[in-house]
C-alpha cells in the first residue's frame, strides 16, 4: 500500500484555490489515511453480536432443550434482539463502506479513474478534490452523491443501476463503452462548496451566471474546469486492486 | 396443500427460524468482511429477507404460545 503525503503547497493562479502537491513516500507531518481498511468499530460490533447470536442458536439446535421460560428468554435474545441490533449496525457500516474509494475501485472498470484521482502528479479536477481532507477516502461519493434531502437514497438507486450494468456486461469486450453517468452532472453538487458568483468572481463566471443558475452548464464542463477525469477507459485493461 | 400438523409445532418452527437466522447472519458477516458490491448487496437484500422471515416465524410462535397460555388461564378461571 502506498501512503501519500503532502510535500509542498503552492497557490494556484486562480485566487482562493490552493493546490496541494502530493508525492508518495515522503513525509512532512501530514499524511493521507490509508485507502484500504478493515471493518470499522460498527462493523466489529455487528460481527461480535452476530457471533453471540450464532453461538446461542447453534447451542439451541445442537442440544434441543425443552422450551422452558429460561430457554424462551435466550431464544428471544438469540433470534430477535441480537440479530436485529447486529443488522442495524451492519447496515450502517455497509452504507458507510459503499462511500469509500476502495469500494468503487473494487470494480476494475473504475481502476483508471481512481488511479488518476490518487495520482500525486495529476492536476485533474478529481485528483485536486481527492487530496482534500473533506473528500479523501470518500472522494468518489463526495462528488457523485446526489444533492438534496433524498440524495442519499437516489444515489444508492443510481449505484444499483451501475452494479447491474457492471455484472450484466462484458466490459473487456473490445470497443466497449466506458462507465458513464446516466444523467448530466448536477452543478448543485459543486455549488454546495463553491460560490462561482461570489464578489470578485472571474469574468467567465459572471458571463455564465444565468446558465449556472439555470443548471444548464456545470463547472466540470469541457472548457470550464473539466473534464473531471481526463482518462480513457480501455476494455481489457490490466486490473489493479479489483477483486 | 396442507402442512402436516407436527411441522407447525413450536419446536420445528423454532428450528426453522434458527436456521434462517444463521443463514442471514452468515450473509451479513460475508458482507462486512468482504466489502465488495455483490456481497454487500446480497447481505442487505437476500440476507436480511431471510432474517426477517426467521424473526417473523419466531414472533408467530411467541404470539401463538401467549394466546394459548392466556386462553387456558381464562378457561381455568371461568
Amino acid at each position: 500500500m502506498v501512503r501519500h503525503t503532502v510535500t509542498s503547497r503552492r497557490l494556484s493562479p486562480r485566487p482562493g484555490v490552493a493546490k496541494l502537491h502530493l508525492a508518495a513516500g515522503v513525509t512532512n507531518g501530514v499524511s493521507l489515511a490509508p485507502m484500504e481498511q478493515g471493518p470499522s468499530l460498527l462493523g466489529l460490533a455487528a460481527l461480535g453480536l452476530a457471533g453471540l447470536s450464532a453461538i446461542a442458536i447453534v447451542g439451541f439446535l445442537w442440544k434441543r432443550p425443552a422450551l422452558t421460560g429460561d430457554i424462551k428468554l435466550r431464544l428471544f435474545f438469540a433470534l430477535l434482539v441480537l440479530p436485529t441490533t447486529a443488522a442495524l449496525l451492519g447496515n450502517t457500516h455497509n452504507l458507510e463502506t459503499t462511500k469509500k474509494v476502495e469500494f468503487c475501485n473494487s470494480c476494475h472498470v473504475m481502476n483508471t479513474y481512481v488511479a488518476d484521482a490518487r495520482s500525486a502528479e495529476s492536476e485533474s479536477l478529481a485528483a485536486t478534490h481527492a487530496r482534500l481532507e473533506a473528500f479523501r477516502e470518500d472522494a468518489c461519493y463526495g462528488c457523485h452523491a446526489d444533492y438534496g434531502m433524498l440524495g442519499g437514497i437516489t444515489t444508492k438507486i443510481g449505484g444499483m443501476h451501475h452494479v447491474k450494468d457492471y455484472y450484466l456486461n462484458d466490459w473487456d469486450e473490445p470497443g466497449h463503452r466506458g462507465p458513464a453517468l446516466y444523467e448530466p452532472y448536477d452543478v448543485r453538487i459543486c455549488l454546495s462548496c463553491h460560490d462561482p458568483l461570489r464578489p470578485g468572481a472571474p469574468l467567465q463566471h459572471r458571463v455564465h451566471g444565468d446558465a449556472i443558475a439555470a443548471r444548464s452548464i456545470t463547472c466540470a464542463s469541457d472548457g470550464c474546469h473539466g473534464p473531471p477525469h481526463p482518462v480513457k477507459f480501455v476494455p481489457g485493461q490490466p486490473r489493479e486492486g479489483s477483486r | 396443500m396442507k402442512l402436516p400438523r407436527s411441522w407447525l409445532g413450536s419446536m420445528p418452527l423454532l428450528r426453522v427460524a434458527s436456521i434462517a437466522m444463521l443463514v442471514s447472519l452468515a450473509f451479513m458477516v460475508w458482507g462486512i468482511l468482504h466489502a465488495r458490491p455483490l456481497p454487500v448487496i446480497v447481505a442487505m437484500s437476500v440476507g436480511q429477507g431471510i432474517g426477517i422471515v426467521g424473526a417473523a416465524i419466531f414472533l408467530f410462535v411467541v404470539v401463538r404460545d401467549l394466546r394459548r397460555t392466556l386462553g387456558s388461564k381464562r378457561d381455568g378461571t371461568e
